[in-house]
């Protein structure tokens, strides 16, 4: 349902993504993994059309997204967290999540249902969101973005930063609210034993380009293509 | 002693009236807005245009700075359009001096329009008494000011702190960015904001007519003041606006009677030792 052709990507007149081409299927879960630099950032905020410049084909269940503004998609059951989370200070934790509702309107989920599913999020809930570990801070932004029902997640770097416990809860987390609400998932990590606990098969990116896509096993078997892009 | 006081309040209350519209576009699209005071002055000549010099009662002297909202809500509307949406993404330079020429536009329609003559206007009636208690003389024009400042202050504050439109204003203050990332039509947003902070000027300058002088030089009047209140409160801080104008009201009326002949010079002292003390604003953070 999210078909990406030809995806050329610009900040000012430097060129960082060059002809990416992928696909996410109805409730499929799937990664993009690349080292430091190599565009995954760039590639889902070119999805949301928010920041770079963009040439090439987003199409979205059937429809060219063409220069469509963020918050079209959003309504359209697009969402993503970006790497910084960005958790409103001035507002509470359940806030933040239900902030989610009065702008996205129409079918999102109230704060106190999706608290229910991050268990972390329960005794911090009227927490200000200004005052937030990094592992709060991300699960409350999973969370907020879980809240409008998105038809797709777009989760940008999520472990970076946490503790190892927390990256296994966020990874059991992350994937229950998938399968729970049958958003399907891409997510961009580092991290590869959390992107392959959340997810059924990944891309590789590198200096803007798609240099491998297949399933987890694919990439065991082809061990050349793992130290050639992902070794650090 | 209490008669300075509360003549300090009404002015600050006036100031007040034009500073509030000044804070919530600052606060929200970080715009200082140099043409505030002529859509004040413009709004003043509505009212004016409705009413006369003797406005012939309170319900249509109200009705008439309603209407001057929304007129000058209207123009701001229009501004938006042609000036200040162009220019959000630009250095904010080219806005201070696109504010300013606008500035400048409206003073020159204003005497295109209503001429370089002047017009005094009073009270309506109810307004145009006295409250005597004891040995104290309150002009009910002031007293009205004093009430109207606040409930425009109570209405305000709970509008941006207590509903969800208010909620979403804060967010996009703080991160316009992350706030259209959840749905939020920001441009929208914006536009509804300028037009909220334009209805705010017009109001005032209706509210404001009795007791003025109606000339094109009125813009400047109020503007200076209302200018030191939003900082002093801490730039797009509505509840330090409001505190910030009453003490400056009142610093100004005691500094009448008491220095009656250096006028505003207690002020500036009172701004540069403020600034000096507390650089950050009455409550210390520049949040809406
Ligand atoms: N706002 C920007 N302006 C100019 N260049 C940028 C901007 N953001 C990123 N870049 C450049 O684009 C390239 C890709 O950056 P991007 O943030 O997409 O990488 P990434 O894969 O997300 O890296 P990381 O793992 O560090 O988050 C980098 O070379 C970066 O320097
Ligand atoms: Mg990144």
């Amino acid at each position: 349902m999210l078909k990406v052709e030809r995806l050329d990507a610009f900040y000012g007149d430097s060129q960082v993504l060059h002809g990416v081409g992928i696909t996410v299927g109805d409730g499929e879960r799937v990664a993009i993994v690349g080292r430091n630099g190599a565009g995954k950032s760039t590639l889902l905020k070119s999805l949301m059309n928010a920041g770079p410049r963009v040439s090439g084909l987003v199409e979205w269940q059937g429809e060219n997204l063409r220069d469509m503004p963020s918050f079209r998609r959003v309504r359209l059951g697009l969402s993503l967290v970006p790497e910084d989370r960005r958790i409103f200070g001035h507002v509470t934790v359940a806030e933040n999540i239900e902030m989610a509702r009065y702008a996205a309107g129409g079918n999102a989920l109230p704060a106190a249902v999706v608290i229910e599913r991050f268990p972390m999020l329960v005794p911090i809930k009227d927490r200000p969101g200004g005052r937030l570990s990094g592992g709060q801070q991300q699960m409350v932004a999973v969370a907020r973005a879980i809240a409008a029902r998105p038809k797709l997640m777009m989760l940008d770097e999520p472990t970076e930063g946490l503790a190892p416990v927390i990256v296994e809860q966020l990874a059991r987390d992350v994937k229950a609210a998938c399968v729970e609400t049958g958003a399907a998932l891409l997510l961009s990590e580092q991290n590869l034993w959390f992107a392959r606990q959340c997810t059924d098969r990944l891309y590789i990116i590198d200096s803007g380009q798609i240099v491998f896509s297949g399933d987890w096993p694919a990439l065991d078997r082809a061990p050349d293509v793992k130290q050639r892009y992902l070794a650090v | 002693m209490l008669f300075t006081i509360i003549n300090g309040l009404a002015t600050g209350m006036a100031v007040f009236l034009v500073a509030a519209g000044l804070t919530l576009i600052f606060g929200i699209l970080k715009i200082l807005n140099f043409a505030h005071g002529a859509f004040f002055m413009i709004g003043a000549y509505v009212a004016f245009m409705i009413v006369g010099s003797n406005p012939p009662s309170l319900w249509l002297f109200l009705l008439a700075s309603v209407a001057a909202g929304l007129v000058v809500g209207a123009l701001g509307f229009i501004t938006d359009r042609t000036v200040l949406r162009r220019l959000r993404d630009v250095d904010e330079a080219y806005m201070l001096i696109a504010t300013f020429a606008v500035l400048l536009i409206c003073e020159g329609a204003v005497k295109l329009i209503w001429g370089v003559n002047y017009a005094s206007i009073n009270p309506p009636p109810l307004l145009d008494d006295a409250i005597i208690v004891g040995s104290l003389f309150i002009p009910t024009y002031s007293a009205f000011l004093i009430g109207f400042g606040v409930l425009v202050y109570v209405a305000l504050d709970l509008a941006i702190h207590r509903t969800w439109l208010g909620k979403l204003l804060q967010a996009i203050s703080n991160d316009s960015w992350m706030t259209g990332l959840l749905g939020v039509n920001v441009p929208v947003a914006l536009t509804l904001s300028v037009v909220a902070s334009f209805m705010l000027a017009g109001l005032a300058g209706g509210i404001l007519l009795p007791n003025q002088t109606l000339s094109p030089v009125l813009g400047g009047s109020y503007l200076l003041l209302a200018f030191i209140a939003v900082i002093i409160g801490g730039l797009g801080d509505i509840r330090g606006a409001f505190i910030a104008s009453a003490l400056l009201g009142v610093i100004e009326s005691a500094s009448s009677v008491l220095l009656p002949n250096i006028p505003g010079l207690a002020t500036y002292v009172f701004v540069v030792v403020f600034l000096l003390v507390k650089p950050q604003g009455l409550f210390g953070s520049a949040s809406t």
